[in-house]
């Protein structure tokens, strides 16, 4: 069966060719050439040395008019006045190696720069005058250098070094020197057709016209030994006589080239062996400098005058067939390997390894939609407009052929055994006998779009990768539902792999994403958003992952994605492959099942819009190297400063700008070396721009700063770091001892101010102080005055109360006991006028003092409540006994006795005694009568009326005595038994009328009477 | 009325005295004896033959506060009305502690006077005699005591606290303290303030 399979295939595969001569390009190159010459920086093309410091990862260029420095990125141009110091503008001589493998610059002005890292040290080294016993060249520091008077460039390119086993060597001419501490000695004359020396490892050999090789085993010409003859046929390189050994010192590597053809000398069982590198190079360029990165293979070639030549490994195979060169559409999509390797396209072309037969036939008769599926059955599942087909591949046969019933493209899928099918408003699966069976959901208006993948997620559910979302699918319930869509328009769902319990989603627009348990998250992209573009995952055995965009390729670990899906802080560590990395293909094609395929073989083979790229996965170097960051300059204020000192001097306080420009090392490209900085550990990390690598901060305040760079190791994928600090000056008037100075001046303006402040106030008050004697004498003057004035008047009260009334009053009584003794009537008379005016003078005096005593409301005893009837009657019972009163008088009392009111006792004590002293006076017969209202309607004011039945008074004299300053003349009232009238009294009671807030009101008729009103 | 009554009048006002005796001869009295300072008061009182003793609490050589609380101890057969112009609201109540008579005021009518005094002289007991009716009123110098009253007459009347204190035999401290006692009781600052309230109170001094 196998046999007769493998005939047929044979057969077909035969017959295949003639028909579509399809095979491959035959001998791709191994290198992508690549040119670097003054359109990219280099100052002259005229290259003069190279040495590369695979440390570092720096490639330094020796050219005519200066040196310049390459990162696999970009030139840095040395003989920029701005970046570097102007004594290094000029033309370089060569490049060397010193005895510890520090890389040397000669200049035609005989300074020798060493290269520490990044730069130049810009401390030279003199090269004295001191001249060796050879010729040609006198040595220093390790050095050898051309004497002045040979023409340098000529010599130049007869000037080669070795190191063998530690010594150093030399050829120019045909003569061999032997380094020695400080001159040069010859160890080989003249090697008979033996020009051209070269080295390998620690040996060195003589390559003749006739490619003879010999082998150096000591000094002297006879020191050559014949190894072999180089199996070079070289009038099949072209012929002629261009050949030149290239020596590579550090590496330890010769090379031959031959025309545009270079090899590698090695040495094998003792005989050198060339290895072909490429023969593609460039024929009279005068090739002259080679230089191998031994890490990723890459070779530099330094020319005459046409500037560097770099050879960078192909490690991306493109596929191409001849039929291709007849159409215009070379685009790829779902593939899949056959049983004897080909690769079988769902457009029915079949790809061959030159070695590989052809021997399927071709079961896609037309180009199929773009979903190749096959099943764990065998079957190979596609479909076309018309019908749905299922292969066997073992048994190439066709198994299934239904119609389509959607006539749109059907994406395959299998769960537990059984192929479900979707389409655009359709799902379904096929049974075990072939048919189509429909599985619609109700709502199969979501999947009115556009499908491009579908994988069972387990537990009866499958997801599809759809135009319109990410969808789910329940077996069981038929239930459809949508569980992600971006929420940038037009993303769409490309295709899901699924990696553990996780399935990696691929989006267009959107970046990856990770399903897991349901939920969907996305992922980090990288710098240039290229990922927004993720058509497929594959994962390798060793969690390996490669994702294809539409710009190129991505390699991360699956194990990153996971991390990153539960960690949003982690970003997967991507590597980059673009056109750099030697893939000239960069838009690689999606939408397609499968899309991405590794061949049992190990290769990995992507579609792209331009046919396949295949490509060894382990073969592909780390496109991530360890970062070497260095800085190159320092600006300040567009000024370039002293590098050495800048981390260790502080910059001047009012540093308008500081410019820090950056080297990085290695080859490197943007996109797969993520670099990011903060300045001041703010936490706002930026990607530095590695084709500029510098970094303004602007008006820096004074302080510390410091600029923190951090990427990803590509190994762990943690963060590593690197740190610059500088200091800014603080400015003066920000400084502690401005602060201090400034605040000793205004304590001694303060201290100023006080002390003039005081000095005028005391001024002031040595003034006011005067002006207070002046008036406090005054004041105690007049203080004295009224103290005076007023003991004089508390003693006048005292003299009055206890030395002036008492005695009235007793000289009254003694008089009247005194009277009826006497019998003289004149004597009689005299005392009874003495009686009568001791109680004249009594009443007057105890008016005096009550006048004197309530004139100061202060001074007047607190307000209280008194029975008015109490106090009147009292009154009216002492005056009663004062003028003897007779029966004649009827004295009336008609003050209700529980009439209390609340006023000042002692002032109307007086008030009343006054108004009742006139109504005694005046009254001889008759009555004398008190009443009192209280008026509700007028703040309970109250009204107090005396009226007696006296002489009455004349309206002139009631009008009078309504006057506040009222005082009548003396009323002799012509019986000396009664006291006499002073006015005294009418003025007392204005004065406590006045206290009082009252009024009085007089009615008084001659021989009729009085009647006297007090209202208060 | 007893013929055995010996009555001492002692005022510092001859016309006051004068009017007294006149008073006395008229209600029957023969023997009236009249002294006019402190110190002849004591010297008559130490005979110890007066039955009857009218008292002025102010006299020309200082007040007689603090003889009344002695001649109660020593003579308690004789009988003492206190005769004054002080305000009776202050001092009746205070000296009835001391068993006086009766205080007499004098601006008395002299009709109630005399009826006091024949009460007095006939030994008429006081609680069935007329009584003597003063208008109530208010007045701050009641809060003080009988010695308060006497150290606020020399203070009224400038004496230092020095001679107050040896005047009454008290230690300065004391006095000082009764001062700052009357300055409370009567919510006063300084003297003028003292004297301005005695004043408008009737305090005599």
């Amino acid at each position: 069966m196998n046999n007769r399979f493998f005939r047929l295939s044979c057969l077909f595969s035969v017959i295949f060719q003639m028909l579509y001569a399809f095979n491959l390009n035959a001998q791709q190159q191994q290198y992508i050439i690549e040119r670097i010459n003054t359109e990219d920086g280099l100052p002259s093309n005229g290259i003069r040395g190279i040495e590369l410091d695979a440390k570092k990862e720096f490639l330094w260029i020796a050219t005519e008019f200066g040196l310049a420095r390459y990162n696999g990125q970009k030139i840095e141009n040395f003989s920029d006045t701005i970046t570097f110091p102007n004594r290094l503008r000029r033309r370089i001589q060569t490049l060397g190696l010193s005895s510890n493998g520090k890389i040397l610059v000669l200049t035609e002005k005989y300074h020798v720069f060493a290269i520490q890292e990044n730069r130049l040290d810009e401390h030279y080294i003199e090269i004295g005058t001191k001249f060796s016993s050879e010729d040609f060249f006198y040595i220093k520091n390790g050095l050898a250098v051309p004497k002045k008077k040979y023409a340098l460039p000529t010599v130049m390119q007869e000037w080669q070094e070795f190191t063998i086993k530690g010594k150093k060597y030399v050829r120019l001419y045909r003569f061999l020197f032997a380094m020695e501490r400080d001159s040069l000695k010859i160890v080989l004359k003249n090697p008979i057709n033996s020009q051209f020396p070269f080295a390998i490892n620690d040996r060195l050999f003589y390559l003749n016209n006739e490619l003879e090789c010999f082998a150096w085993t000591g000094e002297g010409d006879s020191a050559l030994v014949y190894l072999n003859k180089l199996n070079l046929s070289v009038e099949k390189m072209g012929g002629g006589s261009r050949r030149k050994l290239l020596h590579d010192p550090i590496a330890k590597k010769s090379y031959l080239l031959i025309n545009n053809f270079l090899y590698e000398l090695t040495i094998q069982n003792n005989r050198i062996i060339p290895v072909l590198i490429t023969d593609q190079l460039p024929i009279n360029e005068n090739l002259q400098y080679l230089r191998v990165d031994e890490n990723s293979g890459i070779y530099y070639i330094g020319t005459q005058n046409k500037g560097l030549i770099i050879l960078r490994p192909r490690h991306f195979n493109l596929l191409q067939t001849k039929a291709f060169e007849l159409t215009t559409d070379r685009s790829l999509y779902a593939q899949f390997e056959l049983p004897n390797g080909q690769i079988y396209m769902n457009s029915g072309d079949i790809f061959s390894a030159s070695k590989v037969k052809i021997i399927d036939n071709k079961f896609i008769k037309r180009a199929a939609f773009s979903n190749l599926f096959v099943s764990t059955d065998g079957i190979i599942y596609f479909a076309d407009l018309d019908e749905i087909h299922g292969h066997s591949i073992e048994k190439n046969q066709e198994k299934i052929k239904i119609v389509n019933p959607v006539k749109s493209p059907i994406v395959f899928t299998e769960y537990k055994t059984t192929v479900y099918c979707f389409s655009r408003k359709f799902v379904g699966h096929i049974n075990h006998i072939g048919k189509l069976v429909e599985d619609i959901p109700d709502n199969i208006e979501l999947l009115n779009c556009l499908i491009y993948d579908a994988k069972p997620v387990g537990n009866n559910l499958i997801l599809i990768a759809t135009s319109a979302g990410l969808m789910q699918f329940d077996i069981l319930t038929k239930k459809l539902k949508n569980i992600y869509k971006s929420s940038i328009p037009d993303v769409a769902i490309r295709s899901i792999i699924p990696y553990r319990s996780y399935f990696f989603i691929g989006t267009a627009g959107a970046g990856p994403l990770v399903y897991f348990n349901g939920i969907v998250k996305e992922l980090p992209v990288d710098p240039m958003r290229y990922l927004n573009f993720s058509h497929c995952f594959l994962i390798l055995k060793d969690g390996t992952v490669w994702i294809t965009t539409n710009n190129g390729l991505f390699r991360t670990h699956a194990d990153q994605l996971v991390e990153s899906y539960s960690n949003q802080n982690f970003k997967p560590n991507y590597e980059y492959f673009g056109k750099q990395e030697g893939l000239e293909v960069t838009e690689l094609n999606g939408g397609c099942t499968p899309c991405a395929l590794q061949l049992r073989n190990g290769t990995i083979s992507f579609p792209s819009v331009d046919g396949l790229i295949q490509f060894n996965p382990g073969a592909i170097p780390n496109n991530k190297k360890p970062v070497n960051i260095y800085m190159d300059n320092v600006l300040i204020n567009d000024s370039i400063s002293v590098l050495k000192t800048f981390q260790t001097k502080s910059l001047p306080a009012f540093t308008k700008s500081v410019t820090l420009m950056f080297a990085i090392g290695g080859v490197i490209g943007q996109n797969s070396n993520l670099i990011e900085y903060e300045i001041d550990h703010t936490g706002n990390w930026k990607i530095l721009n590695l084709n500029v690598a510098s970094i303004d901060i602007v008006k820096p305040d004074f302080g510390s700063h410091s600029v923190q760079f951090r990427w990803q190791d590509s190994k762990t994928g943690l963060y590593k770091f690197k740190e610059w600090t500088f200091n800014i000056e603080r400015p003066w008037y920000k400084s502690t001892l401005f602060y201090i100075t400034v605040f000793i001046l205004l304590v001694l303006l303060i201290y100023c101010i006080v002390h003039l402040r005081t000095l005028q106030q005391e001024k002031a008050k040595i003034k006011l102080e005067k002006e207070v004697q002046v008036k406090t004498h005054e004041l105690q003057t007049l203080n004295k005055l009224l103290q005076k004035r007023e003991r004089v008047k508390i003693r006048t009260i005292a003299i009055l109360n206890h030395d002036l009334l008492a005695p009235l009053r007793y000289m009254g009584i003694a008089a009247g006991s005194t009277a009826h003794l006497v019998y003289n009537q004149v004597a009689k008379n005299a005392i009874r006028e003495i009686a009568a005016t001791s109680k004249s003078l009594e009443l007057l005096t105890s008016n005096i003092l009550n006048w004197v005593k309530y004139s100061d409301l202060e001074k007047l005893p607190p307000v209280n409540k008194i029975y008015l009837k109490k106090l009147i009657q009292h009154e009216l019972d002492f005056l009663s006994s004062i003028f003897k009163t007779t029966s004649a008088i009827n004295l009336v009392n008609h003050i209700d006795e529980q009439l209390i009111i609340e006023t000042r006792p002692d002032l109307l004590r007086v008030l009343i005694y006054n108004l009742l002293l006139n109504s005694f006076r005046a009254t001889l017969s008759g009555s004398i009568e008190v009443s009192a209202i209280i008026q509700e309607t007028t703040n309970k004011k109250i009204t107090i009326e005396v009226k007696d039945t006296g002489t009455g008074m004349k309206p002139e004299i009631v009008k009078y005595l309504l006057k506040e300053t009222a005082a009548l003349e003396d009323q002799d009232s012509g019986d000396y038994h009664v006291p006499k009238s002073n006015g005294v009294g009418y003025y007392i009671i204005h004065d406590l009328l006045k206290l009082l807030n009252g009024h009085i009101f007089i009615e008084s008729q001659i021989d009729v009477g009085t009647k006297v009103k007090v209202t208060f | 009325m007893e013929a055995k009554n010996r009555i001492l009048i002692a005022d510092d006002h001859s016309i006051v005295r004068l009017g007294l005796v006149m008073l006395l001869k008229d209600l029957g009295c023969r023997y009236v004896k009249e002294v006019s300072t402190c110190k002849k008061l004591e010297s008559e009182v130490r005979k110890g033959t007066y039955t009857h003793l009218i008292l002025d609490l102010i006299m020309g050589d200082g007040n007689s506060i603090d003889l009344i609380p002695e001649y109660r101890e020593k003579y308690p057969k004789m009988q003492i009305l206190v005769h004054s112009m002080q305000p009776a609201e202050v001092f009746e109540s205070l000296l009835r502690k001391y068993n006086i008579y009766a205080f007499a005021s004098k601006t008395m009518l002299e009709a109630k006077l005399k009826e006091l005094l024949l009460n007095f002289i006939n030994k008429v007991n006081i609680s069935d005699a007329t009584p003597i009716k003063y208008p109530r009123r208010e007045n701050p110098f009641r809060l003080l005591t009988l010695r308060e009253l006497e150290i606020l007459h020399l203070m009224l009347n400038g004496v230092g606290t020095k001679h107050i204190s040896l005047k009454l035999g008290t230690k300065m401290n004391t006095i000082s303290t009764f001062k700052s006692i009357i300055f409370d009781k009567l919510s006063v600052n300084s003297i003028p303030q003292l004297l301005q309230l005695a004043d408008l109170y009737e305090i005599s001094y």
